[in-house]
């Protein structure tokens, strides 16, 4: 049925009136010449609406003078009437011609460049090797290097990469590029250092490489001791320098507290919401609004870029960049004791596990809570480490 | 019922029967279109009534808001609430009573 109207509006055809006291007279005639009718509707009293394609029009003449009927055009429908239309709007056709020009031609430029990538450092350090390369905002695509020079001067301009590759989708280009492991630094061992205890704590294990150990298992030290010496006095009483090498495991103890309330603050959303749209236009952005002006006490803002592309891939430079301010209410919601110790536990061990060293591991915690009055509790958590404390000191002088 | 020499024709020279005995062919889509090919030209026309002539019969579709969906030379395309097909003899109008 579709496909149907589709052929008669690609071949375009004319709605008629057809009034006759023989309708059906010159309907057989009709089909009888070989004229093609469709949509032939109700019948009121002596005429009916029918269509007819536009060559069949001009066939239906003589049967209307056989058939004594009497025709009239009520509408004309169909792609070569639109054409028609079209042709004498000079204008329109200009603009058209011209917005296609113009989304040609700005399509042959880099207007966004985009670098996927963890470290901040390799993106700068990729974006200015991307400048000697000659892909910049504004490059003229055609006179890019190709894909295998641009990543050979990507490479050579860039630390410790492994791959990357430059995707042109359209007026965006996208950089994807893979990090090798760094190799761990050489370790100087002619630089003379002491080891000492980065934090207090009680010694549980001391492994000397090189050096003069100074503590034993079970000894308490304090933040800055030395662990490890790397002066050492030989038997004629002269000093000797060596750079000390060890590890030093020592107990740790870690507490914290907070005064936590037995309520919880819920935001929900109150429906209301502004939004600011902005204009980006190639490498620049226009507002869309006069004043950024939010009477909101509360709200949460979302951030949504809707950019025009060609198909999937092909991004043609203009977007719409939109910042929905939306309200919310803070709604306090009371929760019971045990979810308030639980919560307040989580959130300690989650601050102190901020503070530990690398590799360490936990060998007893605790939990206390006290209530101070119906509404508040005080949640203390201590936790005890076994860490590497040790740390290289360089020995002055 | 005797046979014709047309319809013997047909069944020897296995033939479709439509094609050697000019008979209509009808084809219908639940109650809501009709296409019936080999008519022979309209008789009556109206929304709730569509006379056709075929081979020595007349085809009498009855039904509500009844429309010609297309028309071509030998066939005719009704679409509608169809209600009734009937075959008549030619020329001969069925009675009110029956149309209801």
């Amino acid at each position: 049925m579709i496909f149907n109207k589709i052929f008669h509006f690609v071949k375009g055809y004319v709605i008629i009136k057809v009034t006759s006291l023989y309708i059906e007279r010159f309907l057989y005639t009709c089909a009888s010449v070989g004229i093609k009718l469709f949509h032939i509707g109700k019948r009121n009293n002596n005429s009916v609406i029918m269509r007819i394609g536009i060559k069949d029009f001009f066939k239906v003449r003589s049967v209307c003078k056989k058939t004594r009927t009497h025709i009239r055009i009520v509408k004309k429908c169909g792609l070569p009437f639109f054409i028609s239309k079209l042709k004498k709007r000079y204008f329109l056709i200009l603009g058209f011609i011209a917005v296609i020009c113009f989304m040609f031609t700005s399509s042959l430029f880099i207007w966004s460049i985009e670098i996927d990538g963890e470290s901040k450092e390799t993106a700068e350090q990729i974006s200015l090797a991307l400048e000697d390369a000659g892909l910049r905002i504004g490059a003229f695509k055609p006179l890019l290097p190709d894909g295998e020079q641009m990543k050979n001067i990507i490479m050579s301009n860039t630390d410790n990469l492994v791959w990357a590759w430059v995707n042109i989708k359209g007026t965006k280009a996208f950089v994807e590029y893979n990090e090798g492991i760094k190799p761990p630094k050489v370790v100087n061992r002619s630089i003379p250092c002491d080891i000492v205890a980065q934090r207090d704590g009680i010694i549980y294990k001391i492994t000397e490489k090189n050096g003069e150990k100074r503590v034993l298992t079970g000894d308490t030290v304090m933040k800055g001791d030395v662990l490890i010496a790397g002066t050492l006095t030989s038997a004629d009483s002269t000093l000797k320098t060596v750079h000390s090498i060890g590890e030093v495991l020592a107990c740790t103890h870690h507490k914290k507290s907070r005064e936590y309330k037995l309520s919880y603050d819920f935001a929900t959303p109150t429906g209301k919401s502004k939004t600011f749209r902005t204009l980006k236009l190639f490498s620049k952005c226009f507002d869309l609004f006069f004043r950024e002006k939010v009477d909101f006490k509360e709200y949460r803002v979302t951030e949504t870029l809707n950019e025009l592309k060609l198909g999937k891939n092909h991004y043609l430079g203009i977007g719409i960049y939109e910042q929905h301010y939306n309200e919310i209410e803070i709604v306090n919601i009371p929760i019971d004791y045990d979810t308030a110790i639980q919560k307040a536990q989580y959130e300690l061990e989650e601050a102190i596990a901020k503070e530990l060293l690398p590799g360490s591991v936990l060998v007893n915690k605790k939990t206390d809570h006290q209530k101070i009055d119906d509404n508040t509790v005080l949640v203390s958590v201590e936790m005890e480490f076994i860490e590497n404390i040790g740390v290289q000191k360089k020995i002055v002088g | 019922m005797k046979k014709t020499v047309r319809e013997k024709l047909a069944e020897v020279t296995e033939l479709p029967k439509d094609f050697v005995m000019n008979m209509p062919r009808i084809t219908l889509l639940g109650n809501k279109e009709i296409e019936i090919d080999n008519y022979k030209g309209i008789l009556e026309y109206n929304t709730d009534i569509i006379r056709l002539s075929a081979n020595k019969k007349q085809i009498v579709i009855t039904g509500d808001e009844l429309v010609i969906t297309g028309l071509e030379l030998n066939t005719i395309f009704i679409g509608g609430n169809i209600f009734k097909i009937e075959f008549c003899k030619k020329y001969q109008k069925p009675l009110p009573s029956e149309i209801n």
